[in-house]
């Protein structure tokens, strides 16, 4: 191959290859009402949608969302912002890079046990389990609202590699492998007794 | 007789020891690195990469030992590991050679190589996602394991090499922790055959295939194709063309099966022995990525150009510097554009190791 045939194959590479066109995922979440949503981020309800109350860009209740955004792919590395607050005994969890039935995905469920002034943290897959509530101890304040963010690399090679901080402080309070992957994506939340704020996500934090 | 024997073994033991001390080689390889990004300038600052001590020689008449540790910058710190640690042997089995501990895999082009020793600065992006899925381009060297591999040099008229190996398969590319047991070791099998073009030209052509499955059953083939093309004019390297081309496919235990395929070609010329200059283009397509929403089929196409120059002062130091245009397509998404001038310093201490063609 000469110079000049090399120089015609780039050129037909960066002219060819666009990433536009219709994402009929964008469209599934425009037509979805302003008001279901948290934050900016439309939701569709999959369990739940007579107990789940919206208001003012929060969700309460007990119930099971989908993000209608979906991530960029199964095997990518997000980082999701999540403001929120705890009933006693109440747990929220977080599933990212799940089916769309939010199966198969990596879970932090965060739990507020009876009469405790202390969140509870587990990072799971379908193959295993990491308990993190070690990390969180004494950290953070239930009576308050919280915003945590979570590093979700779903990109490794036979595991998950995750980072959680605490936004307030900027601290981070821990990291850990869990085993097995998420095999979606599409991410969610599970609520049983806590109110979310607000949701985002984002590029993963943690580079490497 | 029999005390005689020992006392001679042992008053010689200390010569034997020396000799071998002699024998044995020491060798060290800095890899600096200087991204420097149009995009985001987060990473934007001269560091090592990589710093490597290498020991390696004969460890008596049949075997020889080898012994790499490495260090790698690591979420702002910098650790040093284990890379390889093998024994070998190429005079036990006739035609035959072998090797029993941690290494490299022998698989593909650049797999085998160390990462200071490419002829270009990053990973192409079908390396990085297939060898060493998880790490930044910066970072993505390859996938290393511990296990066996047997290379058999087939008794034919024409150079034909396979090469069989089987791996714990804990961990394949990058990994936090060594991982879990999974139902099968790692296996593959790579044939390379070379074939002269010509007085000092020649290419190595080779076909590779891996079969791994992990602890959550997630079952991976790996299946490649690779040529490596020098043409010499004395001591210049006057042309380099190396390829390789992957096809991926995996199915995790529950969950959609996946097919990726990716390619890389880099061809190079020498204007002498020193300076070099070559121009790497890369691709990369998810070839089953499907909408959420509705389950049609969601085109993506990745690929980056990447102009490199190459000057060398002598075979231990390298000056290097690129630029990559990488894009990533997907349907329905904006273009994705990492742009980043590229500075590399490669410096080795002590005698290295001679490399395959």
């Amino acid at each position: 191959m000469n110079s000049k045939s090399l120089i015609l194959v780039c050129f037909a590479f960066v002219i060819s290859a666009c990433g536009g066109g219709q994402n009929p995922d964008v469209e599934a979440a425009r037509l979805l009402p302003a008001s279901q949503a948290i934050g900016s981020q439309k939701l569709e309800v999959l369990e739940g949608s007579a107990t789940l109350l919206f208001s003012n860009g929060s969700l309460t209740g007990n119930g099971l969302i989908r993000f209608a955004d979906p991530l960029e792919g199964a095997e990518t590395a997000n980082n999701f912002s999540m403001t929120f607050s705890l009933d006693d005994g109440g747990s929220i969890t977080l599933i990212a890079n799940a089916n769309r039935d939010l199966t198969g995905g990596v879970e932090f469920e965060i739990s507020r046990p009876n009469g405790s002034n202390e969140l509870k943290v587990k990072a799971r897959t379908t193959a295993g389990e990491r308990d993190l509530s070690s990390a969180l101890e004494g950290k953070i304040n239930v009576a308050q609202e919280i915003t945590l963010w979570f590093d979700v690399h779903n990109d490794h090679s036979d595991s998950v590699h995750v980072v959680a901080w605490n936004q307030a402080s900027g601290e981070e309070l821990t990291e850990d492998v869990v085993p097995g992957k998420g095999v979606g994506a599409s991410w969610g939340l599970r609520l049983q007794g806590g109110r979310v704020e607000n949701v985002s996500r984002s590029e993963a934090r943690d580079r490497h | 007789m029999r005390f005689g024997l020992l006392l001679i073994f042992f008053l010689t033991a200390p010569a034997r020891a020396q000799s071998m001390l002699q024998n044995l080689n020491v060798s060290a390889a800095v890899d600096l690195v200087a991204p420097m990004s149009l995009d985001d300038d987060q990473t934007n600052k001269l560091s090592p990469r990589s710093a490597e001590v290498l020991l390696f020689g004969p460890i008596d008449d049949t075997f020889d030992g080898n012994l790499n540790i490495a260090g790698h910058s690591y979420d702002g710190k910098f650790q040093f590991d284990l890379h390889e640690a093998y024994f070998s042997s190429s005079k036990l089995i006739p035609q035959s050679r072998f090797r029993i501990g941690k290494f490299f895999l022998n698989i593909g082009r650049l797999n085998g190589v160390h990462q200071h020793d490419w002829p270009f600065i990053t990973a192409p992006k079908v390396h990085r996602e297939f060898f060493n899925p998880g790490n930044s381009a910066l970072q993505a060297e390859g996938a290393a394991d511990t296990g066996i591999e047997y290379t058999w040099l087939l008794p034919t008229d024409s150079f034909v090499d396979l090469t069989f190996g089987i791996t714990n398969g804990y961990c394949f590319g990058h990994c936090h922790v060594e991982g879990q047991r999974p139902p099968h070791p790692t296996a593959y099998l790579h044939a390379t055959t070379f074939v002269e073009a010509g007085h000092q030209s020649g290419v190595l052509l080779g076909a590779s295939f891996l079969k791994r499955e992990d602890s959550s059953h997630t079952k991976t083939e790996l299946y490649g194709i690779e040529a490596t093309w020098k043409a010499r004019e004395g001591k210049t390297l006057r042309w380099l063309l190396q390829s390789e081309v992957f096809l991926q496919s995996q199915s995790p235990a529950a969950g959609n099966r996946s097919e990726k395929i990716g390619f890389y070609v880099y061809p190079q010329y020498g204007f002498s022995d020193r300076f070099s200059g070559g121009l790497r283009i890369d691709g990369y397509s998810h070839l089953n990525l499907k909408f959420e929403s509705t389950g049609e089929k969601r085109s993506d196409f990745d690929y980056a150009v990447v102009p490199t120059l190459t000057y060398k002062t002598s075979e231990f130091a390298t000056v290097r510097l690129a630029y990559s245009h990488a894009v990533d397509t997907t349907q329905g998404s904006g273009d994705t554009r990492d742009r980043q001038f590229q500075l590399q310093f490669v410096y080795l201490l002590g005698a290295h190791p001679a490399h395959d063609f």
